[in-house]
């Protein structure tokens, strides 16, 4: 056995918890044989000694009854302590902060989901759209669609991106075009119109 | 010394009707809780304001434990809170944290030089184990707070009983290079 496992088995010895037989022997030999491991041993037994009585040391008794008579005592008031019980009680500051991040990023959250504009002019519809990046998403795949210098025909530009996707290969790792099916196409049209429709008229 | 009991499964709800058996709870509990508090803060009249806050927040909420026998993990993480909020007091109150570790108690005018010599000694201890990364404190300290065996340890803060036997090592080789005088190895 070296030093260094003989230094765990030391502390599992100094806290008299099992330590497996063959272990067991084999530390006696490597303890009997080493003065630096068992001088470890030593300090580390008058250690657990000393925290042991300074901890566990003098009664407990007054202190429980201590604790019962304030039981009893607010049993009697029928605990006017209005805390809530402990798995409610209020969260530590950075733990509320988080959380108040969190509502706050929700709430601007919400409002640009459900239809704030924070980018178009609204007397000029198409002010939206120039301003706006177009961003196609699908699973993980992210696109960016760039719009024509003028700004029109927007959707017929983005709807005949829609035509072609990427794609995985045979090859994983790279990427090759195809074709939308015709299916694919149309439920990509209706999904588009949806979000041109909603997002900008 | 154990916390743990060997009666059936019982709620919370059906214990904190009988007194007796709050009484029983509160007994089997307080040697190493009090040893506990001890380790992790000095001063001692602090550490009967948080026993006695602890004991009394878990009575409160005893209704809502439904396994009786997991009280002493439960304990420990009120205690812990009720520790963290003293400790966040008592620096925003005095803006420093000054552990005194004035045990009284411990400082009876019987006490021999050896006694003198293993209260220093733990004092000491204490002073640098208080200063360990959480994980290797909470462990160490629940040893030596009334001896509690791994297997306990391990129930109350939900972990392996490895992994205890792993935490309490390591916290001890901390304590030693710590307390190495300077100039040795």
């Amino acid at each position: 056995m070296h030093c260094k496992k003989a230094e765990f088995w030391i502390s599992i010895r100094i806290d008299g918890e099992a330590i497996p037989e063959r272990d067991a022997e084999a530390l006696e030999a490597h303890l009997a044989a080493c003065a630096a491991c068992s001088r470890i041993l030593g300090e580390g037994e008058i250690r657990a000694r000393a925290l042991g009585a300074y901890l566990g040391g003098g009664e407990t008794q007054p202190l429980e009854r201590a604790v019962m008579a304030g039981v009893r005592s607010r049993e009697a008031q029928g605990w006017p302590d209005s805390r809530l019980p402990v798995s409610l009680e209020r969260p530590a500051a950075p733990y509320r902060r988080a959380a108040y991040a969190l509502a706050a990023l929700l709430v601007v959250g919400a409002l640009v989901f459900f239809g704030l504009d924070l980018v178009s002019d609204p007397s000029n519809d198409m002010a939206g759209i120039r301003g706006a990046r177009l961003i196609y998403q699908r699973d993980d795949l992210r696109r960016e669609i760039v719009p024509s210098p003028d700004g029109s025909p927007l959707e017929k530009q983005v709807l005949e991106m829609r035509q072609i996707i990427l794609s995985p290969t045979e090859d994983e790792g790279s990427w090759g075009r195809k074709p939308f099916e015709d299916e694919q196409r149309h439920l990509m049209q209706t999904r588009l119109q949806k979000f041109v429709d909603h997002t900008y008229y | 010394m154990t916390p743990r009991t060997n009666h059936p499964p019982r709620s919370g709800s059906s214990i904190v009707a009988d007194e007796g058996a709050v009484e029983k709870l509160v007994s089997e509990n307080m040697g190493w809780l009090r040893g506990y508090v001890r380790g992790r803060i000095g001063d001692p009249e602090a550490i009967h304001d948080v026993l006695q806050e602890t004991f009394l927040k878990a009575i409160r909420a005893l209704p809502g434990l439904v396994d009786a026998s997991t009280f002493p993990a439960w304990l420990y993480r009120i205690a812990e809170n009720t520790i963290r909020d003293h400790v966040r007091r008592k620096v925003r109150n005095r803006g420093k944290l000054v552990f005194t570790d004035a045990l009284d108690e411990l400082r009876s005018p019987r006490d021999g030089e050896a006694a003198a010599e293993s209260r220093e000694l733990a004092e000491k201890l204490l002073a640098a184990i208080r200063d360990l990364p959480e994980r290797y404190r909470e462990p160490l300290l629940l040893r030596h707070s009334r001896d509690l065996p791994y297997a306990e340890i391990g129930r109350i803060l939900g972990i392996t009983e490895k992994t205890v036997q792993v935490r309490i090592f390591r916290a001890r080789k901390m304590l030693q290079k710590r307390l190495r005088p300077a100039g040795d190895g």
